[in-house]
C-alpha cells in the first residue's frame, strides 16, 4: 500500500493557544484510519488543516510525495482529499440529485452547446439514480429533499457525494454519531466500500466500536500531539481509551 | 403514516396559500357579485402589479437568507429619475432608472455580501440614506412627466384588452420563478439561504451569488419604478413607503422562509393576489379607509405568525416522517 498523504510537523496556534503540535501522520492507499483522543485534543483542527480550512501555522502537506498548500477546501478537493462535516456538508432544502451535484453541475446543452447556467436535471437524476443504486444507497426519491431522509441516508448521501467527486482521500466527522445502530451499519458498510474501491478514510469518532470495526490503523491525539499510531490487530478498545485519557499502561507509543 | 395522507399535508404546508386564495375567492364571491367579473380580476391584477414585481425581488432576497428593507427607497427613487428623465428620453427613462435599480441593491449587497454587515441593519441604513439623498434632490416635491407620451403606455396601455403591468408582472414572475428553479444561480440562491458552509466546503463562492441576488432585487425593483412612475404621472418621493407593508407581507404570506433556503415564486404571486382580493374586497364592501389600514396591519401580523405555523408544522411533520421510516 503505497502513501497517499503525509503530513510533517504540523503546528496549528489559535494566538497563544498550541491546538496541534508538531504533529506527523502518513495516510496510504485505500487505508482506512481511525482518529481518537478526548474533546479538545485537536482532532477537528487536524482535519480541518488536512483539508484546506484551516492553514497550518507550520508544516507541510505531501500528497503522492508532491507538496501542497491548500489555501480552501476547493484546493484540498482538487487533489482528492475531501472532509465530511457533521451536518455541514449538506444542503437540507436541496433534494438528493442537487446535493451530490452541488458544485460539479452538468450544464444543459443546446445547439452542441454547454449552457452553463442551465442545468441539465434530467441527466444528474438519471446518473444519481444509478450512482445510488450501485452503491446500494436506499432512498425513496432522489427529488426527496436531504432533510426528509433520515440520519443514515443523509450520511451515506453525503459519503456518495465524495466518491461521486473522485475524491482519494475522505474525513469522515462523526458519521455515526447521531444515527440508529441499523444505519450505522450501514454507513461502517459504506466505509468499507470507499476501502475496496481505492480511497483512503479517515474516521473521526468517540465511538470505538465502529472505529474497530472499519479501522486499519488507529491514531490518538492528547492535547495537540500524536500520543499513539498502532495498527488495529495490535491493540485493543481498553489500551486505547487509556492512552485518549493518559493512563501509563504500556502499550506502544511512537510518541 | 398514509402515503396519500402524508403527500397531501405536505403539499398542504408548502402551498397552503392556494386554499387560502380559493377561500377567500369563494367568500368574496358571496359578498360581492362584481367580484368574480373578468374586469374585477382585471383591476386586481393590475392595480398589485407593482406589488408583484417587488416582491418577486424581496422574495429572491430572502430565499438566499438575506433581508433588504431599502426596497421602498429604491422603488422610490427610480420611479421619481423615471418621472424626471421622461419629458427627455422615452429609452433613458426605462433604462436608467432600472440600472440605477441594480446599482442601489447592487450597493446593499455588497455591503452585506463582501462585507459580511447584517443585511437588516445594512439596508435599514441604506434605506435612509437613499430615501435623504432622493428628498435633497426633489427638496421633497413631487416630479411631473407627461401624460400623453408613449412612456404613458407603460402604465395605462393595453394589449388584448389586458392592462400592460398585468404582462409586466406576469412575466417578471416568470423571470424569477425560471431563474430560481431552472438556473445555476437558482441552487445556489436557496443553497445559500439553507446552508452556506456546505457550498463553502464543496468549493464554491457563494459571497458572488448573495451579492448578485440584491443586484436581481434592485433590477426587480427598478422595473417595478419605471412601471409606477408610467402609471402615476407625477411621482413624490415619499411614494415608494406605500409599498413596504403589501410587499413585506405578499413574500411572507407566500411562505418564504425568513430563515432563507425555502420560499416559490409561484406563492409569492398568489399572495400578492390575495392581499389584492381583500384589497379589492374591502373597496366593494365600503370599508372606511382607515379601517383599511389597521386590517392591513393585522394581515401582516397574522402573515408572521402564519409563516412561523408552517415552518413549525413542517418541522414536525417532517421529524414525524423521518422516524416513522427510520
Amino acid at each position: 500500500m503505497g502513501t497517499l498523504v503525509e503530513m510533517k510537523g504540523i503546528y496549528k496556534l489559535f494566538g497563544g493557544l498550541c491546538a496541534i503540535n508538531n504533529v506527523d501522520l502518513t495516510i496510504g492507499k485505500g487505508e482506512v484510519i481511525g482518529l481518537v483522543g478526548d474533546n479538545a485534543a485537536g482532532k477537528s483542527t487536524l482535519m480541518k488543516v488536512l483539508s484546506g480550512v484551516y492553514p497550518p501555522t507550520e508544516g507541510d502537506i505531501f500528497v503522492e510525495g508532491q507538496q501542497k498548500i491548500f489555501k480552501s477546501p476547493h484546493d484540498a478537493r482538487n487533489v482528492g482529499v475531501v472532509m465530511l462535516f457533521q451536518d455541514l456538508a449538506l444542503v437540507q432544502d436541496l433534494d438528493v440529485t442537487d446535493n451530490i451535484f452541488l458544485g460539479k453541475e452538468l450544464p444543459k446543452r443546446i445547439f452542441g452547446q454547454d449552457m452553463r447556467f442551465l442545468l441539465d436535471r434530467r441527466t444528474m437524476d438519471e446518473r444519481s439514480e444509478k450512482f445510488l443504486r450501485e452503491l446500494e444507497i436506499n432512498v425513496d426519491s432522489i427529488k426527496e429533499k436531504v432533510k426528509n431522509l433520515s440520519g443514515g441516508q443523509r450520511q451515506s448521501v453525503s459519503i456518495a457525494r465524495t466518491i461521486f467527486f473522485n475524491a482519494r482521500l475522505v474525513i469522515l466527522d462523526e458519521p455515526t454519531s447521531a444515527i440508529s445502530v441499523k444505519e450505522t451499519q450501514k454507513v461502517l458498510d459504506l466505509i468499507l466500500q470507499l476501502k475496496k474501491k481505492g480511497v483512503a478514510v479517515i474516521i473521526v469518532s468517540h465511538r470505538m466500536e465502529d472505529i474497530f470495526n472499519v479501522a486499519d490503523r488507529v491514531v490518538v491525539l492528547r492535547r495537540g500531539k500524536k500520543v499513539e499510531d498502532i495498527e488495529k490487530c495490535k491493540t485493543t478498545p481498553e489500551l486505547i481509551i487509556k492512552r485518549i485519557i493518559g493512563l501509563n499502561d504500556g502499550a506502544g507509543c511512537n510518541q | 403514516m398514509n402515503k396519500f395522507y402524508a403527500r397531501f399535508r405536505l403539499f398542504y404546508l408548502n402551498n397552503s396559500i392556494i386554499f387560502i386564495f380559493i377561500a377567500l375567492s369563494v367568500m368574496s364571491g358571496i359578498l360581492s357579485d362584481k367580484f368574480f367579473s373578468v374586469r374585477n380580476w382585471l383591476n386586481i391584477l393590475n392595480n398589485f402589479s407593482v406589488t408583484g414585481i417587488v416582491s418577486c425581488g424581496v422574495a429572491l432576497v430572502l430565499i438566499a437568507g438575506g433581508i433588504d428593507l431599502s426596497f421602498g427607497s429604491i422603488l422610490a427613487c427610480c420611479s421619481v429619475f423615471a418621472a424626471f428623465l421622461e419629458p427627455r428620453s422615452l429609452f433613458l427613462a426605462i433604462l436608467l432608472p432600472v440600472l440605477l435599480g441594480v446599482l442601489l441593491g447592487l450597493f446593499n449587497g455588497f455591503i452585506v455580501a463582501k462585507i459580511g454587515a447584517n443585511p437588516l441593519i445594512t439596508t435599514l441604513g441604506t434605506q435612509w440614506l437613499y430615501f435623504a439623498l432622493l428628498m435633497i434632490v426633489t427638496s421633497g416635491n413631487l416630479v411631473q412627466g407627461n401624460s400623453d407620451t408613449p412612456f404613458h403606455f407603460i402604465g395605462h396601455g393595453k394589449i388584448f384588452n389586458i392592462p400592460f403591468p398585468i404582462y409586466f408582472f406576469l412575466g417578471i414572475v416568470l423571470f424569477a420563478w425560471f431563474l430560481s428553479r431552472k438556473t445555476l444561480y437558482g441552487k445556489y440562491l436557496f443553497a445559500h439561504g439553507s446552508n452556506k458552509n456546505a457550498l463553502f466546503c464543496s468549493g464554491i463562492d457563494s459571497s458572488h451569488i448573495y451579492m448578485m441576488t440584491f443586484a436581481i432585487m434592485g433590477l426587480l425593483v427598478g422595473i417595478g419604478g419605471v412601471v409606477l412612475s408610467s402609471r402615476l404621472i407625477g411621482v413624490r418621493p415619499t411614494e415608494g413607503g406605500r409599498y413596504l407593508m403589501n410587499v413585506l407581507t405578499a413574500v411572507i404570506l407566500g411562505g418564504v422562509s425568513l430563515n432563507g433556503g425555502i420560499g416559490s415564486l409561484v406563492n409569492v404571486m398568489i399572495a400578492v393576489v390575495v392581499l389584492g382580493v381583500i384589497d379589492n374586497s374591502m373597496v366593494l364592501l365600503g370599508v372606511p379607509y382607515k379601517d383599511q389600514q389597521i386590517i392591513r396591519g393585522g394581515i401582516f401580523i397574522l402573515s408572521i405568525i402564519y409563516n412561523n405555523y408552517l415552518v413549525n408544522q413542517s418541522e414536525i411533520f417532517r421529524r414525524k416522517s423521518v422516524s416513522q421510516e427510520s
